[in-house]
This record gives structure tokens, C-alpha cells and sequence, in this order.
């Protein structure tokens, strides 16, 4: 826990310089694994905003203090999904798109050039964003929160509000998808690299 | 169910793991606007806003609905006092007529 349990007996009293230090506390560590969540940068502040102005108008439903943290992660985790709903409903994805976003994705991977720190990681983030595509947004919010934000299977639990063999069970087919992608990526960023030699 | 399990558990293989742990240094959060707390507040002020006139509305509408029901009880009552007192009254002079006719026989 980043903040006492008497700052958030205060802050759902109505004290709003608590919620202000709570928000301080959990601004950085929400706003990254919105980051991390819905690729986009440009908006991250704003689904933040959403996930701290939901918190203000629920932490009336907060049993007790000590759900606080899986209960700030499950706003996160809706307000992410809802972003990530509404930019599906925006975006018309076809599958000649889907095929450009392979070879960009073997292209990655194949990495025919040295780049500097900032490229790379602009890579990184290319490659996995397009290695998930291929899985639900409920899928892809649930394996970032497991491989990326290390969270353990009963804090995902309490998150999530299901018992953990069902979340084995979907973590393993939404690996399974995001492992065929990775697989077929770099058989042919192998042939991608195989033609450049040539 | 051991194998299922077992299968359940895998995780990543290598390349692909140290891709999605990277991935966390590859996003971080950069500088935070200034304009973050102002806009959250603003955003809350606004949506007070809406909760308080919804809930003004709300319990005009309640409140008007009372009257209305009220209004319509005390018609409904007076109507039936009117009636009654019609159809008693009549029934008094019906009365009184038949016991005039038998007098008259």
C-alpha cells in the first residue's frame, strides 16, 4: 500500500485533501499501466483522470481499506477496457490491414538496423502492441497485467472477482494466441532476414 | 488434470518473455501535465453538477407526483360523498312520496 489506511477512512469521509494525497501517491503507477494497457500515449492522462474520478464517486462502496489497491486496479482495468471498446468501435480493422500489421510486426522482429535507446524501445512497444492485437481486449488487459505488471494470480483474483483456475484457464488460451502470432512473426522475419543476406 | 495443468502454467518462452518485460521500460510514464489535478477536479465539480440537478429533478418530479395523487384521491372522494348523498336524498324522497301514495289510498 502507497498510502495509510486512515487516509482512505478520510477520503471516503468526504475529505477531499485526502483523495488529493491518495491521487498524488497513485497517479504515476496508474498512469503507467494505463500506458501500458491501451498503447497510446496521447491519451493516458485522460483515462487516468476517468479511473481517479471514478474512485471518488465509489470509494463510498470500499468495504474496508484493505481492498483498496485491487479495487483502484479493477477502475483501471474498466476504463481501460471502456477506451479500448470505443477506439474498436473507431477503428475499421480489415484483413489487409491485419496483413500490413504482420509484416511490420516480421519486420520488427527481423531488426535490420542498429538503433539508438529510443527507437528500440519504440520497437518493443510496436511489437507487442502488434503481437495483441490478435487477442480480445479483455484478454490483452488480463495477459498485461500478468506478464508485464507482474501481478499474481490472487491479486488478480481479488481484481477480477474470479476464482483462480478460471484465470489459468483464459490466461492459457489468450498465451496460446499471442504465441502463434509470436511464431508465425518470426518465421518470417527469418525469411525476411534470409532475403536481405541475399 | 496434471497435464492440463501443467499446460496452464507455461509460461512464455524466453524471447518472447524478455520481450513483455521489456516492454515495461519501453512505456514509461513521462512527464505529468500540470493541468492533471485541475482537469480531474473539474471533471468531479461537473459531474456533482449533474448528479445534484438530477436529483432536484428527480424529487420535483416525486413531490408533484404526491400532489397529483392526493388531488386526485380528494376528488375521487368528494365525488362519492356527492353521490351518496344524492342517491340518499332521492332515496328519502322516494320515501316519503310512496308513504304520501299510501296515504292517499
Amino acid at each position: 500500500m502507497l498510502v495509510e489506511f486512515e487516509l482512505i477512512e478520510r477520503a471516503r469521509s468526504g475529505d477531499d485533501a485526502a483523495f488529493n494525497q491518495i491521487v498524488a501517491s497513485y497517479r504515476k503507477r496508474i498512469l503507467g499501466t494505463i500506458a501500458r494497457l491501451i498503447g497510446r500515449p496521447e491519451d493516458v492522462e485522460d483515462v487516468g483522470q476517468d479511473v481517479f474520478l471514478r474512485l471518488y464517486f465509489s470509494l463510498d462502496q470500499l468495504r474496508t481499506p484493505e481492498v483498496f489497491e485491487p479495487w483502484l486496479y479493477r477502475l483501471t482495468v474498466n476504463a481501460a477496457y471502456d477506451y479500448l471498446r470505443r477506439q474498436r468501435r473507431r477503428n475499421e480493422s480489415r484483413m489487409s490491414d491485419l496483413t500490413e500489421e504482420q509484416v511490420m510486426l516480421a519486420d520488427a522482429l527481423a531488426g535490420g538496423r542498429a538503433d539508438q535507446d529510443e527507437q528500440q524501445k519504440r520497437k518493443i512497444r510496436e511489437t507487442v502492441d502488434l503481437l495483441l492485437k490478435g487477442v480480445s481486449e479483455e484478454d490483452r488487459i488480463l495477459l498485461l497485467l500478468k506478464e508485464v505488471e507482474g501481478l499474481s494470480l490472487k491479486e488478480l483474483e481479488k481484481i477480477y472477482h474470479v476464482k483462480e483456475n478460471a484465470l489459468k484457464v483464459r490466461l492459457f488460451r489468450a498465451r496460446q494466441r499471442v504465441l502463434k502470432a509470436f511464431e508465425s512473426a518470426q518465421e518470417e522475419a527469418d525469411k525476411l532476414r534470409g532475403t536481405l543476406k541475399r | 488434470m496434471t497435464w492440463r495443468r501443467e499446460q496452464e502454467d507455461q509460461p512464455f518462452p524466453g524471447e518472447l518473455q524478455k520481450l513483455l518485460t521489456s516492454y515495461k521500460e519501453a512505456t514509461p510514464v513521462g512527464e505529468i501535465s500540470p493541468n492533471f489535478m485541475p482537469e480531474l477536479w473539474a471533471r468531479i465539480e461537473s459531474r456533482r453538477k449533474v448528479t445534484l440537478s438530477f436529483g432536484r429533478l428527480a424529487r420535483g418530479f416525486v413531490t408533484a407526483a404526491a400532489a397529483l395523487c392526493l388531488m386526485i384521491s380528494a376528488g375521487i372522494a368528494t365525488q362519492s360523498t356527492s353521490v351518496l348523498q344524492v342517491s340518499y336524498v332521492d332515496a328519502l324522497d322516494d320515501a316519503d312520496e310512496a308513504e304520501a301514495e299510501s296515504e292517499r289510498l
